[in-house]
């Protein structure tokens, strides 16, 4: 670029090239770098590999850490698709959840023997339970058909409520059973 | 002077962007679910990352493995390391719970029972 003569003395100019190099270079390290990724955060869980046929496993020396200790009383959760098998015949109000969630399908959750078409009714039951001080580890049991998205919702879910410790079942899944 | 200068430059921003996108290598694109109670990564060197694609594929540390070469990979880590092997799994929201259940019942059985899930965050719709 030329630049003015006599407005000033040579070793008084500013060389716009080399700033405009650097310009150029600055401009670019920042285009790079730049993410525009949407931020992604951590949510603890935990996994286990214990089933309902736990007794067995424990007599066969299973290598679950949680089988050291004498096993403490677990909540178990069940989660299943509606849609599948026995279970929505079995309830009749199933076919009311997944909407909320963005979910496809509906989804059936199961706290003992009380069964919940919607996440936010097997909230507010273990609301209940964590009031009462009960600290047990909670066990999510995902049926095959269930999304990651509403497994993941449920262990969210339950930890947001206190429970410290909510583990996925990685066993055989509660639908595999037969009715 | 200047060219050296320039020369120079261009040199360290290479590097920076280079060690950048090696860095990044480990975030594969998948939809991964919303959660309400997740945190912000916090060290994450000390974490493998293990990313399951939308097609049930397994990536660790960026790059294609099948179930069976985990736990195989998983002990190359922790021996590297001091503990067991800390994992965050990142999962596609879209898959079924059947195609994860072998990978995470792997993962238990090579000793890892504390994962981190990779979640997005969500707004104000938690419970």
């Amino acid at each position: 670029m030329k630049s003015p003569r006599g407005a000033a003395r040579d070793g008084d100019e500013l060389n716009l090239t080399t700033m405009v190099d650097v310009v150029f270079l600055l401009l670019i390290f920042f285009v790079w770098t730049s993410s525009f990724d949407a931020p992604e955060t951590d949510l603890a869980g935990a996994l286990t590999t214990l089933t309902r046929d736990r007794e067995t496993s424990a007599a066969a020396g299973s290598r679950s850490p949680l089988d050291q200790p004498p096993p403490p009383d677990e909540i178990r959760i069940r989660v299943q698709s509606a849609a599948t098998g026995h279970v929505s015949s079995v309830n009749g109000t199933a076919g009311v959840s997944g909407a909320t969630l963005g979910v496809s399908g509906a989804t059936l959750w199961q706290l003992g023997s009380a069964r919940f078409g919607e996440l936010n009714e097997l909230l507010a039951r273990m609301r209940k339970i964590q009031v009462l001080g009960d600290v047990s580890p909670v066990i999510i049991d995902a049926g095959d058909d269930v999304s990651v998205q509403t497994a993941i919702a449920t262990l969210d879910g339950v930890r947001g409520l206190g429970f410290s410790r909510v583990a996925f079942s990685t066993g055989q899944a509660a639908v595999a059973e037969g009715p | 002077m200047t060219p050296m200068i320039d020369v120079v430059f261009l040199l360290i921003i290479f590097f920076l962007v280079s060690s950048h996108l090696a860095r990044r290598e480990t975030r594969l694109p998948v939809e991964l679910a919303s959660a309400s109670g997740g945190q912000l990564p916090t060290a994450s060197d000390e974490f493998a990352t293990l990313t399951i694609d939308d097609s049930g594929t397994c990536h660790l540390a960026g790059q294609t493995i099948t179930v069976a070469e985990l736990p195989r990979a998983l002990a190359a880590l922790s021996r590297r390391g001091d503990g067991p092997v800390r994992v965050r799994v990142r999962i596609d929201q879209s898959l079924k719970f059947e195609s994860v259940r072998p990978i995470l019942r792997t993962l238990a059985e090579s000793g890892v029972d504390e994962i981190s899930l990779a979640t997005t965050p969500m707004g104000s719709t938690g419970p």
